[in-house]
């Protein structure tokens, strides 16, 4: 098996139907892993990944949002 | 097509991991597959990367901002009329500046849908569409 990441310079570099590139998530810039095994290619758009990864990455006390807000509502004008 | 406006608040609470994060990252995943579009306003993008680089440092706010750019998230520039119209939103609704920034980018069409956790929006409620991300449950005194 190889593996190896592509990154989707335009729409038309991926041979997929504008439909398919949609239900995928892939778009101009997108990251694609992709793999070789027993003759067979898999394309994995890494967007969705990451976003699972990305969504509560960096929990903080106090919450960045509730921090946000105070710092919000101090400003005097 | 439906517009989500990010404000500061929802994106930072999608970081956090806090209420509303499976909402925000919905919506990050429907505009991955052009089902919607998600766009912030430069002076919320502005919060977000700083409050990031005041909590976690420049490396991890570079790293979190060129991902979430990624999550086909637009970046809307305040021009100098928006500025202009969130300013007049700040006085007349007593809603705090940047806060309004976000309100005046989701007047721009019917379509455009304000996505925070910031109450402090609330007198634009007529005006524009607002979706409140949930109110965190209250924290237990140590």
């Amino acid at each position: 098996m190889s593996a190896h990441i592509a990154i989707l310079a335009t729409p038309e570099t991926l041979p997929l139907s504008a439909e398919a590139q949609s239900a995928l998530g892939v778009h101009a810039g997108s990251r694609i892993a992709v793999t070789i095994e027993q003759g067979r290619v898999t394309l994995q758009p890494l967007e969705e990944d990451d976003l699972e990864q990305l969504a509560g990455s960096l929990p903080s006390s106090p919450s960045m949002a509730d921090e946000l807000q105070q710092e919000r509502r101090q400003e005097k004008w | 097509m439906v517009t989500f406006v990010l404000d500061a608040s929802a994106i930072l609470r999608f970081l956090d991991g806090e209420a509303g994060v499976v909402r925000v990252k919905d919506i990050f995943r429907s505009a991955l597959r052009d089902e919607c579009k998600v766009v912030v306003s430069a002076v919320n993008w502005g919060e977000v990367v700083g409050k990031l680089h005041k909590r976690h440092g420049p490396e991890i706010a570079t790293n979190r901002a060129d991902r979430l750019l990624r999550m086909k998230l637009e970046v809307v520039s305040a021009t100098a009329e928006r500025a202009a119209r969130s300013g007049i939103l700040k006085v007349m609704q007593k809603i705090p500046y940047a806060d309004a920034f976000g309100v005046e980018l989701a007047g721009d069409s019917a379509d455009h849908v304000l996505i925070t956790a910031d109450f402090d929006v609330l007198p634009a409620a007529n005006d524009i569409s607002i979706e409140f991300l949930p109110i965190k449950p209250p924290t237990t005194a140590t």
